[in-house]
């Protein structure tokens, strides 16, 4: 049950991906939201704001560095906290749940490489998300190498994973 | 002032006069499709001309204003990783294709491009090794001549942290062209700056103008060509199949 709640949230969020982000004034910005970021995070820096449309409501999105490690942070409309990513090193993850977050790599690839770890508190359901490049038998047996997006939660339980489409890099002649 | 402005004015001319160096005004239409062939692999087919819009005489020389070259280069692209590809090409131009004096040359060449993002900006580091084969019409021949292009491009979306539908962006290119073997009248022999605006219609892909300094050595002595030109760009990226992606 918690794991299908987990789902339809990454859903609802996976969706939102593909909503239109563009940059906040300051003065759009609800001041709960600006009082959050400021009292939870007094030291942040390189804070940006940007507004977009998901399924015609309106939401807020901040991104700043505090300690070393980039945050960003989405809001409703009047300024409630949504969601939380924190960029991590992977090393930084309990011991306990590291080794079980590995073994569940070593048993589904035959190969793998993290490239990104983040901390999500998705409304208060926290999860791991990683990138991670990897090589994985298929079906047919044949090997296939590609990236990956996989999220597990806390505990190191798998919940999730998505295959990142690779696009050609633009360049021009 | 008057007399700066009169002398400034006299030294580009007389130094126009002694170096023999061409400029020319025109335009450069292109379009660009991008298409997956599978998950690694993509095809891209770009097709330019550079139009040569003003008629000019330098030194008793007419030139006159004419459709200067045909670019035709379908190229495979295979993706590595999401910041690394390598491609490879048969490109087609022909100088002067509507004119009698046209020459035609058949290139291959092979890249490699990098890409990396730094906050808002997309960098990217592309070297192609280029083989030529320029026709020689007096000969009749096509001999051999080898290049090295690198390119240092920056991409950056203008409404937010990246490039949505109905967006405008900034894109900036530094290419640095160098001649190996063969025959070559440099070994750095042009270099291409390059400034646009573009704007993403989303599924009919994006539209790019800008401004490209075309710089080229043109003789033994060398003379130089400055190329002036508004380059715009219709940038399409789809696919012809109808398979439906397998989704985990």
């Amino acid at each position: 049950m918690k794991k299908i709640a987990i789902l339809i949230l990454l859903l609802l969020m996976c969706k939102s991906i593909f909503a239109q982000e563009k940059r906040a004034k300051k003065t759009e910005i609800p001041d709960k939201m600006t009082d959050f970021i400021k009292k939870t995070y007094p030291n942040h820096s390189k804070l940006k704001f940007y507004k977009e449309l998901k399924n015609d409501t309106l939401h807020f999105e901040s991104t700043f560095c505090s300690n070393k490690n980039e945050y960003t942070l989405s809001f409703d409309k009047i300024g409630n906290l949504e969601e939380i990513e924190v960029t991590l090193s992977f090393e930084k993850i309990p011991v306990e749940i590291k080794q079980k977050i590995k073994n569940y790599l070593k048993n589904n690839f035959l190969t793998f490489k993290i490239k990104k770890t983040q901390e999500v508190d998705l409304k208060g359901v926290l999860l791991y998300e990683f990138a991670i490049k990897a090589k994985r038998k298929t079906e047919k047996k044949t090997t296939e190498k590609g990236f990956y997006e996989i999220y597990f939660d806390r505990n190191g339980d798998f919940i999730k994973i998505g295959i990142l489409k690779l696009n050609t890099i633009q360049s021009l002649f | 002032m008057k007399k700066i402005a009169f002398l400034m004015f006299l030294s580009v001319f007389l130094s126009e006069i002694k170096a023999q160096n061409l400029t020319f005004y025109g335009v450069l239409p292109a379009i660009s499709q991008t298409g997956r062939i599978t998950e690694r692999i993509d095809y891209n087919f770009f097709v330019s001309t550079t139009i040569d819009m003003f008629s000019q005489t330098v030194n008793n020389q007419a030139f006159p204003a004419r459709d200067l070259q045909l670019y035709i280069q379908p190229s495979i692209i295979y993706k590595f990783s999401p910041n690394l590809n390598t491609s490879f090409s048969y490109t087609y131009q022909r100088n002067n294709p509507l004119s009698d004096d046209y020459a035609n040359e058949h290139r291959l060449w092979q890249q490699v491009i990098f890409g990396h993002n730094a906050q808002k900006l997309r960098f990217t580091h592309r070297v192609r090794f280029e083989e030529r084969f320029i026709e020689n019409r007096v000969t009749n021949m096509y001999p051999l001549a080898t290049r090295l292009r690198y390119q240092f491009a920056a991409n950056m979306p203008l409404q937010g942290k990246t490039l949505d539908k109905n967006e405008f962006y900034l894109n900036t290119y530094n290419e640095f062209y160098f001649s190996l073997t063969g025959i070559k009248n440099a070994t750095y022999s042009e270099n291409w700056s390059y400034l646009g605006l573009g704007y993403n219609f989303g599924k009919m892909g994006r539209l790019e103008m800008g401004y490209l300094l075309q710089f080229s050595v043109r003789n033994m002595q060398k003379d130089i060509r400055m190329f002036n030109l508004v380059q715009t760009t219709w940038i399409t990226n789809f696919s012809f199949s109808l398979k439906k992606k397998k989704k985990e």
